[in-house]
């Protein structure tokens, strides 16, 4: 099987079979248009320690068929609590990681990782309140008491009745 | 000092870093990632809680990130439309520029068609007409006082009422329908349907009005139809509840009955065997087709095709404007009873039926085939829904039975009717059902379970009804037409 060579922004060269690299569109793409490169493939984006757990996804899920259609995406955003039970564990990383993750897979088109990593952004969110929501993202309340108040009863209509 | 001391405090580093440097004489810079956790964890162990816990906040605001400054946009809005709206009202009261993010209409049109919701058409059109007027006198400048008139409330010429909350202003000065306020208001609409909070007017229909039962019903926005025992057809204005016209012209009950606004045309079907197409510009019958030997009990008329079925056992095909009128595309036969009622799909070109036989058939229109037969009930099916996704089906079983529309697998069966199921409507999150038990019920289309139970209110056999987003109307053995809103304290402008 041939083998595809990737450089992380750090310089560190990871060598991988070409199914795996081409779980990222950008990188297929390139190597449709390029065809076979014994130089490796620069990634200016991404940290080796980033191209690392982006390899491990792609090694996992090599085999999984995705015809990438806007009819499946449409489906994918209704299941949009479940995450399987590998990727749960593979996404179990914290933010800082989590947030580069999707950044990476954002840049290397890989939609599935990137669905799996807001999918965990948004369950992050579900059902917590404000304040919740808050800690969970360190983001301080510039609302003054007044606002809050009022937003609070503009947004009254949500609650179940 | 030395200059390369200097040079480290101009870089920034930190002075205890430095002091550490300078009295152990080993660099921080040099120490692996390892090393460096390795003396922390020691340090750890030698710190008071208090300092611990001043870590420990440290490190939280180290550890969790705003995400919203962090990754771009369209990225973020994923995320969003992951959410439902009960959330996304919580993430609006996080902070400011949350609060920006999440009022984005584009989200809650997103949000809003994902619920399979819809607007009304010619309301919208007439929405972005009053913006294009707007924006044309805000453009000259000199009419800012008509202008203002205008953004305060407009009335439309069909009544409708447009206001400063139907409009979003974006960043760049453009106007949008504020689509959070209408995901607001089609929600509390849903909450009505399922709380049973409406408000009804009845039509006792007296001698003046229909002499007899009312066995059909039909309504848009404008006028109601009905049909009636007493052989006529009635046409009413629907705001004013007043009797416009009366169609004369069946020499039997009208027994069903389908009008087309687009072509101002009403087709009904008969107990005298027939059935008419009526031209509403003139109120008289334009084509009469005449085949069946017994009582039409059910039509359809889409497309070219008018599908009449009967308690002849038969389904008729017609061609609306053919020259020959009484000859039909086809006759399905199949049905060993009465065939009480029929659907059919423009998309996936079939015909569903249900017959006194207890079965559905499924046909395609295009060769009059039979492709199936479903034996989900244990009695008489008087009325059937199909929109291809699913059949669903109210008999005399007393059970309404929902049928996945491809495979024909019975998937639920909804029990609460004490008589017959006679007649039933469905859209995306609902089914209606009315029966000789004289209730009227509301169902989850997708659980099955019972969300309202509206009562015996016609204090009769309930014969036919239909809703659209705002109302629900019914008629009833007893000659009563009962209207339901279900639009109370909700603006329902652009619904």
């Amino acid at each position: 099987m041939s083998k595809v060579k990737l450089l992380s922004s750090d310089n560190e060269e990871f060598t991988v079979d070409r199914i795996v690299a081409e779980k990222s569109i950008l990188i297929k793409n390139m190597l449709e248009d390029m065809g076979e490169m014994n130089v490796p493939i620069p990634l200016p984006n991404v940290s080796s320690n980033v191209l690392r757990k982006i390899i491990e996804w792609c090694e996992h899920h090599k085999n999984d068929l995705y015809t990438g259609n806007e009819d499946e995406t449409e489906i994918r955003l209704k299941k949009s609590t479940d995450i399987d039970e590998w990727d749960q564990k593979f996404i179990s990383v914290d933010q800082e990681m989590l947030f580069e993750i999707i950044l990476a897979s954002n840049y290397l088109d890989i939609k599935p990782l990137l669905d799996t990593g807001c999918k965990t952004i948004a369950n992050m969110i579900r059902g917590k309140s404000p304040e919740d929501i808050r800690k969970t993202f360190n983001i301080p309340n510039d609302f003054t008491p007044e606002e809050e108040e009022q937003i609070r009863k503009e947004n009254e209509w949500a609650e179940d009745r | 000092m030395d200059s390369e001391a200097l040079n480290a405090t101009d870089e920034g580093f930190n002075e205890i870093g430095t002091e550490y440097e300078r009295e152990t004489g080993i660099k921080l810079n040099d120490l692996t990632t390892e090393q460096k956790f390795d003396i922390i964890q020691q340090l750890f162990s030698e710190l008071p809680t208090s300092k611990l816990s001043q870590l420990y906040e440290k490190l939280g605001s180290l550890l969790h990130k705003d995400f919203l400054e962090v990754l771009p946009v369209e990225i973020c809005f994923h995320v969003f439309r992951l959410l439902g709206g009960r959330d996304l009202v919580n993430c609006a009261r996080v902070s400011r520029s949350w609060k920006q993010y999440v009022d984005d209409p584009t989200l809650w049109k997103w949000l809003f068609e994902r619920n399979g919701w819809t607007l009304n058409r010619s309301v919208v059109s007439e929405f972005e007409e009053w913006i294009r007027i707007r924006f044309s006198l805000n453009s000259s400048n000199s009419k800012s006082n008509l202008d203002e008139t205008l953004y305060s409330t407009y009335m439309g010429p069909r009544g409708t009422h447009f206001a400063p909350c139907h409009c979003y202003v974006r960043a760049d000065g453009s106007i949008c329908l504020n689509w959070k306020y209408l995901y607001q208001q089609r929600l509390l609409l849903q909450r009505n349907w399922t709380n049973g909070n409406y408000v009804l007017t009845r039509i006792v229909c007296s001698n003046r009005l229909h002499m007899d039962s009312v066995y059909c019903v039909q309504f848009d926005d404008h006028f109601l139809f009905t049909g009636s025992r007493d052989k006529t057809i009635r046409v009413w204005e629907l705001q004013a509840r007043r009797l416009l016209y009366v169609l004369a012209g069946h020499t039997g009950s009208v027994l069903c009955l389908q009008f087309d606004k687009k072509r101002n045309l009403l087709v009904s079907g008969s107990s005298d065997t027939t059935i008419i197409v009526w031209d509403l510009a003139t109120l008289k019958p334009l084509q009469t087709f005449r085949g069946h030997t017994d009582n039409v009990l059910g039509l359809v008329f889409q497309d070219d095709y008018i599908i009449s079925c009967s308690k002849d056992h038969t389904i008729r095909v017609w061609q609306y404007g053919a020259a020959d009128e009484n000859a039909c595309l086809y006759v399905l036969r199949g049905h060993l009873a009465a065939v009480n009622s029929v659907q059919f799909n423009s998309k996936t070109h079939m015909i569903v039926s249900a017959s006194g036989d207890h079965t559905i058939r499924i046909w395609n229109v295009k060769t009059g085939q039979c492709l199936g037969v479903l034996h989900g009930h244990r009695r008489g099916i008087a009325c059937v829904h199909y929109d291809g996704k699913n059949i669903i089906s109210g008999s005399s079983d007393l059970t309404v039975r929902i049928f996945d529309g491809k495979t024909g697998l019975l998937l639920r069966s909804l029990e609460g009717h004490s008589e017959l199921v006679r007649t039933l409507q469905c859209d995306i999150e609902k089914v209606v059902t009315g029966s000789y038990d004289g209730t009227i019920k509301i169902w989850d289309r997708n659980s099955g379970s019972l969300l309202c139970d509206l009562g015996n209110k016609h204090g009769s056999r309930i014969f036919n009804l239909q809703f659209d987003h705002k109302r629900l109307i019914s008629c009833s053995q007893d000659s009563q037409i009962l209207i339901w809103d279900f639009d109370l304290g909700v603006d329902g402008t652009f619904f």
